[in-house]
This record gives C-alpha cells, structure tokens and sequence, in this order.
C-alpha cells in the first residue's frame, strides 16, 4: 500500500479486524448477548465473563461484539444515504448551473439551518427510536457538507478540457456527468466518507446518551456506555470497554480518511 | 461577483422564513402538547387539561397560530416561554453568557494550541513531532467527549479532587469579592473548556498544518532559508503570516456556531446554557423558545454560509456562480 | 501531693463522661445543599404542577392541613377543623398570629382567595378537579373558614394541603404571569432568596416560622441535570441531600468512607409499578390470560434482579404501610405451569409447535409500551419479556418519548399492553383511575376497566366520611382488583434518600424523612457553611 502513512495502515488493519469481528460475531462471541442472568449481576472481568457483566448479568464481550455489528451497520449506512443524496444534489447543482444551482443550494442552506438535534428528537419523537430511523436521520441530516464539496468539485471539473471535448462531441449532459466528471469528483468523497462513517457512530452514542438512540436489548455501543455510566463507581468495565471501542473505531476510520486525502492530493 | 453576493443576501429572508415555516411544521408534527408532560397526573382532570391547552392558544389552527407568532416576531417579540411564562428573550439572555465564554475560551485555547502545533509539524512533515501531533489530535477527535468528561470527572474531581466535579460557581461565591468569583468561574469551567478543545483540535491543527506546507514550499522561503535566516525566523516571522490568512476566514465562519451550546456537556456538567435551553425547550414541547432559537440559529447559519461563500469565491477564481463572471 | 491526686482522681472520673454528652442542644448555622435533577418553573402552590417548584413551594407555603408522620391527617395552619352533616361542611379555624414573610397576617381571606384561584377559568392551574365540587367558601371571621360541597367528598381534606397564597399581594394580579412566581412571599419555615435560573435556588431560615425557627440556616437547591453527575456531587460533598438509584444504594455506598459520612434510608414510596392492558383488546379481556400473566410473571425476581431486592411485591394500587392495603390479599404464587394450564384452557396452545402459544392460527404477540428516560422500567421490561417467552408469549418492547407516548398512545387507546407506574396521594380515592366513566380520551382509566361492583364502592368510598367504614370499602376494592387483574400490579418501589452524617435528627417514618426538617441541625463543629446574619 505505496502512499499511504503508517498511520492510515494501522487505521486500515483495524478497520479490517473488525470487520472480521463484526461478521463472525455468532461464532466468536463466548455468549449470548441478549441472555439475562440475574444472580451473575455485575462481575469484573473474569475467565467466564472476559470484560464482566452488566446489570442484568449479560456478558459484556459479547454484547460488544454484537454491538460492533450495529454501530458499524449503522456508520456505512448513514453514510450511504448520505453520499447518495449529497452527490445527487451537489452534482446536479454544479453542473447545471443557473437556476437549479441557486435552488437546490437554498435547500442545503435551508437544511443546514434547522438545529439538528431539534430534528433528531422531533423525528425520533414521532416515528419512535429503532435502528433503521437513526440509520436514515443521521444520514439525511448529514449529506449536506458531501453536497457542498461535490458542487465545488464539479464546478471546477467542468472547465477542463475533456469535459469541453466530451461535449464537443455531442455526449449529453447526463453522459457527462456521470461517465465524466463525478468520477474525477470522487476524492474528497471517499475522504468524507470514511470520516463520516466514525461521526456516524459518535453520533449514535449521542443519541444513545439522549435515551434516542438503538434501544436496548439490542446492544450498541452508545447504549452500553449509557447503561454504564451510572454504575461507573461499581463497574467501571461497563464505562470504559464501549468507550475505548469507539475511540478505536472512529480513530482507525479518522486515520484512514485522512490518509486517503493525503495519497490523493499527492 | 458583487450581484452574486445580492442575489445571495436578498434571498436570506425569504430562505429563512422557508426555514420556519418548516419548523413549525415539524414543531407540531411531534406528537404531543406543552401540557402533555406536567399533567399525567390523576388529579389532573381532562377538563383541567384542555382548559390549559385552549389558554396557550394551542386549539386554534396551524394556520393561525403561524400567523399569530409571524406577527408577533415582526415586531421583535418573542413571545413568553410555555414553561415559565418568563419572556423568551429574557430567557436567551440569561443563557447567552455562559455559552459565549465557553465557546469563544475553547476557540481561543484551540488556536493557541493548534498554531503552533501545526506550524512545527509543517517543518519537517512526517518527522517524529508530526506523527505523534498526528496520533493526539486524532485522539481527541475520535473520542466520545461525554465518555471523556465522565472519566476526567470522575478522576480530577472525585479521585484527586483538583477541579469541581460539576456546576458554574462554588455555592458560597456571591460571598466573593468580583476577582474571586471570576477565577471561581474559570475553575469550574477548565474541565468543560479543556475537554471541548482537545475533543475539536484535530481541524484547525491539521489545516493549519497543510496550509503551512503550502506556504513552504513558496520560493520566497527558499530566499530566506538561503539567507541564512534561523529556522524560528523563518518559520514565525515569514511563513506564519500567509499560512495564518486562511485560518483567520475559517474562524470567521464559526461565529455562528458560537451561540450553539453542546447539551450533553451542559447536562453533565450542570452548566446552563444554550444546549440546554433547546433540547429542554424541544422535549416540554416550549413552541416559543423552539421557534425562536431556530429563528436565530437559522439567520445565523445562513450568514454563515454567505460569508464562507463569499469567502471562498474570492480565494478561488474557478468558484463563480456560472462559471465564468 | 495529696491535692493532685485528688485532681486526677477527679479528671479521670470525669473525663470519660465528658464525651458522652453529645452535643445534642440544636444550633442554628449550616446550610443543606439538596440536588434535582429538573430546575423550578413556578414557585406559586396553585400552578407548581412540576416537583422541583412543588419541593421548594413545600418549604415556602404551609396549606391548612398536612399528613403526620404516621400518614393521619393533622393541622398545618389550621389548629382544628370539623366535618359537619355527613361531610357536606367543612369548616377551619386558622391558628392565631401566623405572618406572611413580609410581616402581614394569613388570614382565611387568604385561603378563599386561594380557592377563587383555583377554580378561576384563566389561571393556568392543573389542580382545579380536587376543587369543583365546592359549592361555596365563606370567611365569617378572620380565623375561620366555612367550606360547603355539592356532596360529600372525603379525599377533600387532603385536598386542603394545597399552600395558602397572599391575597394582598397578588389580588389583581395576572397569577400565569406575575414576577411573584419568580421572587415568592410565603408563610413557611424558610423564605426565598434568589434564583439563578438553571442553577441554584436559595432559601433562608424564617425566624417568625410558627412551629419554631429552622435550626438550618440555609437551603439550597442545586440543579444538577444528570444522575451520573450528582452522584459524584453526592461523593465530594458538593450535595448533602439527595436520592439513590438502587444501584447506588446497594453497590456504590458501601464504602467506609461513605458509611461514615453518610446516611441512608428507606421507606416505600406511594405508587406502584404495573403492567396495564388494553381490555377492550379480546386477548386481554379474558380474565384467565390475565391472571394467567399474572402468576408467569416472578415479581420477587424483578424486584431482586433490578431493585436489589429495595421494595415490596405489589398485590394491589396501595402499599403495605396504607391503611387502605388488605392484607388478607394473598399474591399470586409464581406458577408457570398452572399460567400455561389457565391459557390453554382459554385457548391458548403452541399447537405448530413454533415455541409460542397460538389460537385461531395467530400466534400470542404483543408491543408492551413504556417510555423512554426510566433505566429501572426498562429492565423490568426486559426481564417481562423474557418471563414471558418462557411460557410462550412473544412480547416486542417499544420504548416511546414521554410526551409522544402520553398523546399517541395513551390518550388514543392505541396500546396493547403498557408498563407504567403511578405516583399517589396518599388518600385511597382511585375513582380517576378505575371508574368506568372515565374512560374519555384523556382520562385515566385508559384500560377501559368497567365493574359495577367497583363502580360502586369507589363512589362510596369517597363519600364517606367515617375512616372505619371507608377501610373496609377499600378493602374491598383492593380484594375486586387483585382478582381482576386489570393491571398486573408488579411492585412498589423504595424511596432512597441519603444525607450527609452531619444532620441530627434525621428519622425515617412512613411518610419520609422531611416530616422533621426544621429539627434537623449539624452540629457547630461539623458546619460546612458559613452562619446567616440572623
């Protein structure tokens, strides 16, 4: 992998253990993350129980694993709402210039003014907490800044010469567009992109400290973190095991974002 | 270019009345009414509950009550809040203080932090001091900060004692002389400050970083090298001011965003600020503090966008409105 | 020599005794520091509909009654009152020489001004049900307040502990907008300081109190918006008051440094957790999968599992300590087979054999709602479904904002089963709750549960007058209830405040610990607070 830093490499390998992980997780997992057992209520890590027990006597481990599921299901497909809609819009916008530009640009500010957490909790509200809903919100809340890029990229796309030759001879606008100059677009995507899939996933544990994100006993790691913060006393497992799994994650992503960018601008 | 930018300030109205109408809608699409929460309570009778609801004006259609509060807002008046009946612009300023000086002290220790970390490690890029302010940086933008705050809580204010665990002032300080209290304020506020500048350092240090290198690699720097300038000199007197240029616009356009208090670091650390009054507000369905901090937050915002727009058609010529100006 | 033998002979005889005269005379000095989680939103009795205004209006504003230690009814600002033909007049006579915090006397003009406020169509009070059915108020005297009713209507002395507001200084006045809800004048043992929104609210001893001055100086009611952060508030003595999760109280306090600085307590609170159906839904409006549920479900589990064991196993809406409670209410023994027994022959069997009861080709499943922000009634919920599954039952948890919950769900009747808690008054009077004609969208008996039986009792029981005879009433209601399941009554939880070992003459008693706060004093040693001027 020639270009890229140390840095993203290791960021790279993370990401691909915990894919594995995450895939492998009724294989791995030592036990069943949704079982409850009351008399084995918060343990400290042990043979049986690797990182403890919550407070209902679920193994942590497992429900780590399986959370890695959720919160990495959650980050690609935020993340790909995201991207589509950004590049939709942002594309059509720069390319067409004019009147749709104006237009669907108003609707980018327009969305970038309404307080996303007044959103959140007033979709969230109405159509209740579940995974699916946090999936579509984080996304559609988030294409914004994808869109503003891809305009800017396109804009600036749009002036070289291969584009002004593809349409010298007689390729229509939509040939050119997506044959031509989204590709050439696409770097500062992929970076957004990866970085967005660990905002995505901070931004669940968020909302799970709201009591809006995925809803227990479906684990995540948002909501074991929240679920442990007030035993943080007794059980400082349940506290520090999700964090230090998010702060793995996001910065394995953070890291290979950022080496992306560098390999791309050259 | 100068009709681009008037086209763009002219529309600011109009966008941001889309933009309330828009959240009005939203406002009233969530179920429930401001009365909903305080009243589910068997003494409460139903009789009792809808005389509330009618006294808040909230029988009367969408329609109307949209108009009510346009013209109430023509004339700069926000209304009062449906939780306290206090006017809602006394209620933002009360909460403005606390949030301005948080965000503006995290700005400032970022940029004192981030400059000169990303200056030294534009020197020598991928060098030892650039890989490990690589690796902090990212650290803290990759972690959870209500996870964070929690810890340092728990550990600087429980375990060793050195900071107040939560609160803005200790409970004695109106006892304190006016120095006093101000350093009895900084003391609470280190924590949450602390936190929320290591949590968003990574940005301004790594464009500050890349701008630097950009501004290097100039000829005029290779002229002062040969010169025989020490590095310091070259680095702080020469390069410093052009790389500086693009930071001072990107701290411009976060002046929106100063207004904008962070909820889950008011709520762990009992700080009442602007994050608060919001979600607050949102969650007891406050119809008039929800509409009005939208309102303002959405001017602002757009502001913001105009002013980063403008900016950035200056910086690049290739980013005019058509193409070609 | 001699002399200084004496002396020593003296000082050893006395010394050991010196420490054992506590330092047990009360001091005034010293402030409580009290955490909430909510801050005040209006400090006025007649519109605090939240606790946090209700906890600070409680030490402002006395009402003319209030409940005694052992749960009677005795006088507050009413030194007597008498019940005459059959409850249809209740008449009061104020205690003499009671002040204002400004000096002016409490007199029963203010009391019918507080009334005239209650029922006023364009105040804002949630609270004017207890009051509609006052025919009318009449003051003869300065003392004494005469107060006729349509009917009889027993749960009205309770009703009477509403805090009394001042005539004189809020007659003609907007009650929904006055600055009074924001600098209060009450008569209590403490008066208002200052409010610094969102953060602390301050109150100072009132030394013209008419029981006798607070012996602690100050109160202050620090917001502190999250459990996490309270607790460790609680641990660094930034809070001297404040309540315990049961996780708290059973694992993290059991520290010696917490056992020496501290005190815990326990008593139940008033209200009870439950699991409610929708009886109009024909799966739960047969009585035998209901008491079916009733006895799959393990409630000593639920309370152990989640509540450490820190409560009591419901059998009914009242707690054992309620003179309401029936304790010849046997709860029903936690018996899976005999729950499968009971289905079956309601029609219930897993006759696919997929692991789940069926009848009529659909399988047993159903949403149980409960809203979001309660970790405990979550848990409760998880361990139901687990129980539950066991036996075949396939339940779906759906957690639901709390207003959303209340005017979607609740209101609409569009729930099948609910698991929430009721946070009572201490008079039994549940009409709101169970009468059949309160069953409107909006109302409480959002079951739909409709016995004639009950029906009559409940309006017996509150047109009664005589405490024997309404005990045996409410025995019987508690009796119809358990055998009826409309709810299956699940558990009441306790209440768990803890204080800073510095305060004397903290006792628990049925009703809580603040019965007594105005005895409660640290001694000088101990203080942490600086002393008020007077």
């Amino acid at each position: 992998m020639r270009g890229f830093s140390r840095a993203s490499q290791a960021g790279a390998m993370i990401l691909l253990v915990l894919a594995v992980i995450a895939i492998a997780a009724p294989w791995i997992a030592p036990h069943d993350p949704l079982r409850t057992h009351l008399p084995d209520a918060l343990l400290g890590p042990s043979a049986a129980y690797p990182l403890g027990t919550d407070q209902l006597g679920r193994d942590v481990l497992s429900r780590l694993i399986y959370g890695a599921r959720i919160s990495l299901s959650i980050g690609f497909i935020a993340v790909g709402i995201a991207i589509a809609v950004g590049v939709a819009v942002g594309g059509l916008a720069g390319f067409a210039g004019g009147w749709a530009d104006a237009v669907l640009m108003r609707l980018v500010d327009t969305m970038l003014s309404i307080p996303t957490i007044f959103l959140l909790l007033a979709i969230i509200a109405f159509i209740g907490p579940g995974i699916y809903v946090i999936m579509a919100v984080i996304g559609l809340t988030s294409w914004m800044g994808v869109a503003r890029l891809v305009r800017a990229e396109v804009l600036s796309l749009k002036e070289r010469e291969y584009v002004l030759a593809a349409r010298a001879i007689g390729a229509s606008s939509w040939r050119v567009l997506t044959r031509h100059v989204l590709p050439n677009a696409m770097a500062p995507v992929i970076v957004s992109a990866t970085l967005g899939v660990g905002g995505a996933i901070l931004t669940e544990s968020v909302l799970s400290y709201l009591g809006l994100g995925v809803q227990p006993p479906m684990p995540s790691w948002g909501n074991i973190l929240n679920e442990g913060r007030v035993a943080l006393g007794v059980a400082w497992w349940l506290t520090v095991s999700p964090g230090v799994c998010i702060l793995i994650t996001v910065l394995a992503f953070n890291l290979l974002g950022e080496g992306i960018r560098e390999r791309f601008r050259g | 270019m100068t009709g681009y930018l008037l086209r763009r300030t002219a529309l600011l109205i109009p966008v941001a009345l889309l933009v309330t109408v828009i959240s009005f809608g939203i406002m009233h699409l969530a179920p429930g009414t401001p009365t909903d929460a305080a009243s589910f309570n068997p003494k409460v009778s139903l009789e009792a509950r809808q005389r509330m609801a009618a006294l808040y004006g909230l029988d009367k259609p969408l329609r109307v009550q949209y108009a009510a509060w346009l013209g109430r807002i023509a004339r700069f008046d926000f209304g009062r809040s449906f939780v306290d009946d206090r006017p809602v612009t006394e209620k933002i300023i009360e909460r403005l203080p606390v949030t301005l000086v948080i965000n503006i002290a995290s700005l400032l220790l970022i940029f004192l932090i981030a400059v000169p970390l990303g200056v030294r490690s534009a020197a020598q890029p991928g060098g030892a001091f650039d890989r490990w302010t690589t690796l902090l940086v990212f650290l803290g933008y990759s972690t959870p900060s209500f996870w964070l705050a929690l810890l340092c809580m728990a550990f600087f204010g429980v375990q060793l004692r050195w900071l107040p665990v939560s609160g803005l002032h200790s409970l004695d300080a109106d006892g304190f002389g006016l120095l006093h209290q101000w350093l009895d304020m900084a003391w609470h506020l280190l924590l949450p400050i602390g936190i929320a500048a290591f949590v968003s350092l990574a940005g301004l240090s790594r464009y500050m970083r890349s701008s630097m290198i950009g501004v290097l690699r100039q000829d005029y720097i290779r002229t002062a090298r040969a010169k025989g300038l020490p590095e310091h000199r070259v680095l702080y007197q020469h390069a410093l001011r052009n790389g500086l240029l693009p930071l001072i616009t990107i701290l411009g356009l976060s002046l929106p965003d100063l207004i904008g208090g962070s909820v889950i670091a008011e709520t762990i650390f009992s700080l009442p600020g602007m994050g608060r009054l919001f979600y607050d507000a949102v969650m007891a369905r406050d119809y008039p503090v929800i509409m009005a901090l939208v309102t303002i937050g959405a001017l602002l915002t757009m502001l913001g966008n105009l002013l980063a727009d403008a900016a950035y058609a200056v910086a690049d010529p290739r980013i005019r409105v058509g193409g070609r100006e | 020599m001699r002399v200084w033998r004496w002396v020593l002979v003296v000082a050893l005889t006395v010394l050991p005794v010196v420490p054992a005269f506590p330092q047990s005379e009360p001091v005034t000095g010293d402030a409580l520091v009290v955490g909430s989680i909510g801050d005040a939103s209006r400090l006025l009795p007649i519109l605090a509909s939240d606790s946090a205004s209700g906890d600070i209006v409680g030490l402002l504003f006395n009402g003319l009654v209030k409940y005694s230690p052992q749960l009677e009814i005795v006088g507050d600002l009413a030194e007597s009152w008498t019940v005459e033909q059959g409850g249809l007049v209740l008449t009061f006579t104020l205690r003499p020489n009671l002040r204002w915090h400004d000096g002016a006397p409490v007199t029963a003009e203010d009391v019918r001004f507080t009334y005239q406020k209650l029922i006023d169509p364009a105040v804002r009070t949630p609270f004017s049900s207890s009051y509609e059915l006052v025919e009318s108020v009449e003051v003869p005297d300065s003392r004494t307040i005469r107060i006729r009713y349509k009917e009889p209507f027993s749960p009205a002395l309770e009703s009477w502990m509403m805090g009394i507001i001042p005539k004189h200084l809020l007659e003609g006045q907007d009650l929904n907008t006055t600055p009074f809800l924001r600098h209060p004048v009450g008569h209590g043992p403490y008066r208002f300081v200052r409010w610094k929104t969102g953060e602390l609210i301050e109150l100072a001893a009132n030394p013209d109190y008419f029981e006798h001055r607070p012996w602690i100086d100050r109160y202050l009611y620090r917001i502190i918006p999250d459990q996490a952060t309270m607790f460790l508030e609680l641990l660094t003595a930034g809070v001297d008051l404040s309540g315990l999760t049961p996780l708290q109280y059973q694992r993290q306090t059991d520290t010696a440094f917490v056992q020496r600085a501290y005190q815990k307590f326990r008593y139940p609170s008033f209200g009870f957790t439950y699991m409610g159906y929708n009886l109009a839904d024909p799966r739960f409006s047969d009585v035998r999968v209901r008491r079916a549920i009733n006895q799959a479900i393990d409630k000593q589990a639920i309370l152990d599992g989640v509540l450490f064991g820190l409560g009591a196993v419901a059998t009914g809406p009242y707690p054992k300590e309620s003179w309401a409670y029936d304790p010849s209410v046997v709860p029903a023994a936690y018996d899976p087979p005999a729950a499968k027994a009971l289905l079956a022959e309601a029609g219930w069997e897993d006759r696919d054999n997929d692991g789940w009861l069926d009848k009529d080709g659909q399988p047993f499943r159903f949403t149980l709602l409960t809203n979001q922000g309660n970790e405990v009634r979550r848990q409760v919920c998880e361990l139901v479904q687990e129980q539950l599954k066991t036996l075949g039952i396939d339940v779906k948890i759906r957690v639901l904002e709390w207003a959303t919950f209340v005017h979607e769900f609740i209101d609409k009747r569009r729930f099948e089963a609910v698991l929430l808690g009721w946070s009572l008054s201490r008079d039994p009077d549940l009409y709101d709750l169970f009468h059949s004609s309160k069953t409107k969208e909006g109302e409480y008996n959002f079951v739909g549960y409709n016995s004639p039986e009950v029906d009559a009792l409940l309006i017996q029981g509150r047109q009664t007058f005589d405490q024997a005879q309404r005990q045996t009433i409410y025995h019987q209601i508690h009796r119809r209830l358990a055998e009826d399941q409309p709810y299956t009554f699940l558990y009441v939880a306790d209440a768990l405040p803890i204080i800073s070992s510095r305060f004397r003459n903290v006792v628990s008693s049925p009703i809580g610990i603040g019965w007594n706060m105005i005895d409660w004093y640290a001694p000088s040693r101990e203080q942490r607070y600086r002393r008020m001027s007077r």
